[in-house]
């Protein structure tokens, strides 16, 4: 059994697998399907301050390769998840790392100071990257100086480890994620969903409905997500938590060969459930065969062929 | 496709908020209300497939 535990800042984690959030409802849900201690750590839905119903229908849509999808932030909101939700976890031998996000600077620094409260909650992972919202989300995440704000004042209220969760939808990744670094964050994880379209050409309206656009997940983005988070591996020296596409253990080792410290499962848990579990399963295993004692090892390894 | 087991959010169906039909028998716990109570989501693959039709809000979801 090689070493899984890694490290998210201050923060260590049992393996390097966790699920993505929104992908994961509020991790109960996932209970007949798997033990969350076999995990580094759950990752629930945004949180915002008051309840959203989110985007109306239609919300998703399979196209080659992926998942195209609009749900708007849908969530039960922050007094509703602390009372109703978060005690699940006093209970569970794993991490809980919360989503947040909001429509402004205000509300996401005031969902932060409400779950610093709480202990059983580990980490923060700020959503600063929604496709599918009009205000917040990804417009927070592509204007360097609005981000700056968002990660100085989340990082103001919270002691919690900080993770910042990055869209692709910019021109280029790095400024990003070093401006995360040096304004406090704890790690930074990449990437959250593009924004794509499908037509239904015999009605010509969008497959999203009135929604029109929508973010999309799955094997498709995996090639695009490997390389922004490898870049992004590149300048910064707070871990990267690599997401996109990931849908078993091979999957899962490009993406820390590549240099990201800990992955997020998305799309390939609404396949099967199980996915996360089985994928930390795979990386010991290739951890075993290869002789390599610790993951931490693996951890951009990369051989680039230089000369 | 989406998930079957109400995680992944997309299979919500608007109902009038005054309308829901909803009792031990039909208990609808994927429901959800806000936003002044206005508008109720239910999603499909916990609280249906079957739905009073009375109870659909037609209009939001087919417009």
């Amino acid at each position: 059994m090689a070493e899984l535990t890694v490290s998210i800042g201050p923060m260590k984690i049992r393996n390097p697998v966790m699920p993505a959030s929104g992908t994961f409802g509020y991790g109960q849900e996932y209970e007949p399907f798997l033990d969350p201690a076999r995990l580094g750590a759950v990752v629930v839905k945004t949180i915002t301050h008051k309840p959203r119903l989110g985007n109306p229908p239609h919300r998703s849509t399979e196209v080659p390769g992926g998942f195209l999808a609009s749900i708007g932030l849908q969530n039960v909101g922050v007094d509703c998840f602390v009372e109703e939700k978060l005690p699940f976890f006093e209970d569970i031998d794993t991490r809980l790392i919360v989503s947040i996000g909001g429509d402004t600077l205000e509300e996401v620094a005031h969902v932060a100071s409400v779950l610093e409260r709480h202990d059983t909650v580990d980490a923060l992972e700020v959503n600063a990257s929604c496709p599918n919202i009009n205000k917040g989300g990804m417009q927070f995440g592509k204007d360097l100086d609005c981000m700056k704000d968002l990660v100085t004042r989340v990082r103001g209220v919270t002691g919690k480890p900080l993770i910042l969760k990055l869209t692709p939808m910019v021109g280029d990744i790095r400024p990003f994620a070093e401006l995360c670094q040096k304004c406090g964050a704890d790690a930074v994880s990449l990437i959250n969903a593009p924004v794509g379209m499908a037509i239904n050409i015999d009605p010509r309206r969008s497959m999203l409905g009135k929604n029109l656009t929508g973010g999309l997940t799955g094997p498709a983005i995996r090639p695009l997500a490997l390389h922004l988070v490898w870049q992004a591996t590149k300048c910064v020296d707070i871990p990267v938590i690599g997401i996109g596409g990931i849908t078993c253990a091979k999957d899962a080792l490009e993406f820390l060969i590549a240099g990201a410290t800990a992955i997020q499962v998305g799309t390939m848990n609404f396949v099967n459930p199980g996915v996360t579990v089985e994928i930390a399963a795979g990386i010991n295993s290739y951890l075993d065969k290869n002789g390599i004692s610790s993951v931490n090892d693996l951890v951009g390894s990369l051989d680039c062929l230089a000369p | 496709m989406g998930c079957g087991f109400g995680v992944c959010l997309s299979c919500a169906v608007p109902l009038k908020t005054d309308a829901v039909v909803r009792d031990t028998w039909w208990p609808k716990p994927a429901c959800m209300t806000a936003e002044g109570g206005e508008r109720t989501l239910s999603l499909v693959c916990k609280d249906g497939p079957v739905y009073d039709m009375k109870e659909v809000d037609w209009d939001l979801w087919l417009s």
